[in-house]
């Protein structure tokens, strides 16, 4: 997957009814179709609403903004690193998907 | 009336014939064997259980009954029934007392879908459970029968019955199963603890099974809250410690060990996350037994 930093991102619309539950490290993903549980970090956590909280597709490069708003001490590089792992976590769990500029 | 009143010789008669009806925890089992090695140590395993009347709700009608023909004489072998259907291919005779140990656990999560069930041990002090989620061979079963023969109410060694009304978790009461090593390590760990001659070449290696306590028995009908979660690892040598465990890894470790959780969907995802609501999860590793119930009463201590 390249994240080149422009790349936009929507949640996905789900298929099935899907629960949540935030806990101290992270937020727990119920999908009631497969019965699966995903743990996912709070840096995806946050990541996934922060989209929420948008209309529109958001990009790589604002969610980096967005992590080293919160995250000042981390390098830009570090943030975008941790981003990119985390976006690929949330594209595999089915949870996010990419959206054609 | 308790199992411990019968005499050897009604105990014997009752399993051969109508079949020993006795509570454990939340359920009513009607117990059949007339195989006459099974009654002796059942006596002793079961002893401090309440007898059932005749009006009493069986959950469950399990028999483990000889195999007929040749194999009756020849290397024979033992068959476990419930409700009439055979769960499991015949074992050896010599295991007719852990199959219907096993085999009533097998009931338990074959039909038990009120209740989210645990691969799990707990025990518990006061109103405060402990559940023990492990896989077979860390030390889960050693630690619980250690506990237990330390002050520590047995609600069981490896069904864990979370309610999912309240979140309580329910006892069951019954023997402790045993295997290998930890056999003689209880045995030197609680020399007054019963166990049941050991059981050799089963699918789990040697088997043996502990009597629970019987104010453990006594207390069966009271749930309890959980209150911790420790995942136990023994390992040779190794120091004692506990580690906290960050709530959302103690849940997928308990989904793990959930036997129905993909059965109950959404309940036992709520079950689940009210459970590590309440409770405090850790990383337990140990070697020694007696620094491991020291570590736990201090949990309970401060409670």
């Amino acid at each position: 997957m390249d994240f080149d930093g422009t790349a936009l991102w929507a949640c996905a619309e789900l298929d099935g009814r899907r629960l949540h539950k935030d806990v101290a490290d992270g937020r727990l993903v119920f999908d009631c179709e497969s019965c699966e549980t995903r743990l996912l970090s709070p840096l995806s956590q946050f990541l996934i609403e922060t989209l929420e909280q948008q209309t529109r597709p958001v990009s790589t490069a604002e969610m980096v903004r967005a992590v080293h708003v919160e995250e000042p001490e981390a390098s830009i590089q570090e943030c975008l690193k941790e981003v990119e792992e985390a976006l690929g976590a949330l594209v595999e769990a089915g949870l996010l998907r990419a959206v054609a500029a | 009336m308790k199992v411990g009143d019968l005499s050897l010789r009604e105990l014997r008669r009752t399993l051969a014939g109508p079949g020993l009806r006795l509570a454990t925890g939340p359920f009513g089992c009607q117990l059949q064997s007339p195989i006459a090695a099974v009654a002796p140590e059942l006596a002793r395993l079961y002893a401090e259980h309440e007898l059932l009347d005749e009006t009493a709700f069986i959950d469950f009608y399990v028999k483990v009954a000889p195999s007929s023909g040749l194999r009756r004489w020849i290397r024979p072998k033992a068959i476990f029934s419930v409700d009439g259907v055979h769960p499991f291919t015949p074992l050896p005779a010599d295991q007719a007392l852990p199959m219907l140990e096993w085999g009533l656990n097998w009931c338990v999560t074959a039909y038990c879908h009120h209740l989210l069930v645990l691969h799990a041990a707990t025990v518990a002090r006061g109103p405060h459970a402990l559940i023990l989620p492990a896989p077979p061979g860390s030390g889960k079963s050693t630690l619980c029968a250690a506990l237990v023969n330390r002050g520590w109410r047995l609600l069981s060694d490896e069904l864990t019955l979370i309610d999912l009304r309240d979140g309580r978790v329910h006892a069951l009461g019954r023997p402790v199963n045993l295997k290998n090593q930890s056999i003689d390590v209880v045995r030197r760990f609680a020399p007054e603890a019963f166990l049941s001659r050991p059981v050799h070449d089963t699918t789990k290696g040697t088997v043996a099974l502990m009597a629970p306590s019987p104010q453990s028995v006594a207390a069966s009908r009271e749930p309890a809250w959980p209150r911790w979660v420790a995942l136990p690892r023994w390992r040779a040598g190794a120091p004692t410690r506990l580690e906290a465990l960050p709530p959302g890894e103690a849940f997928l470790h308990l989904a793990d060990n959930a036997m129905n959780y993909h059965i109950l969907a959404e309940q036992g995802f709520e079950a689940l996350g009210r459970l590590i609501d309440g409770a405090e999860a850790f990383h337990f590793s140990y070697s020694d037994l007696d620094e491991a119930i020291a570590t736990f009463d201090h949990l309970a201590d401060q409670a």
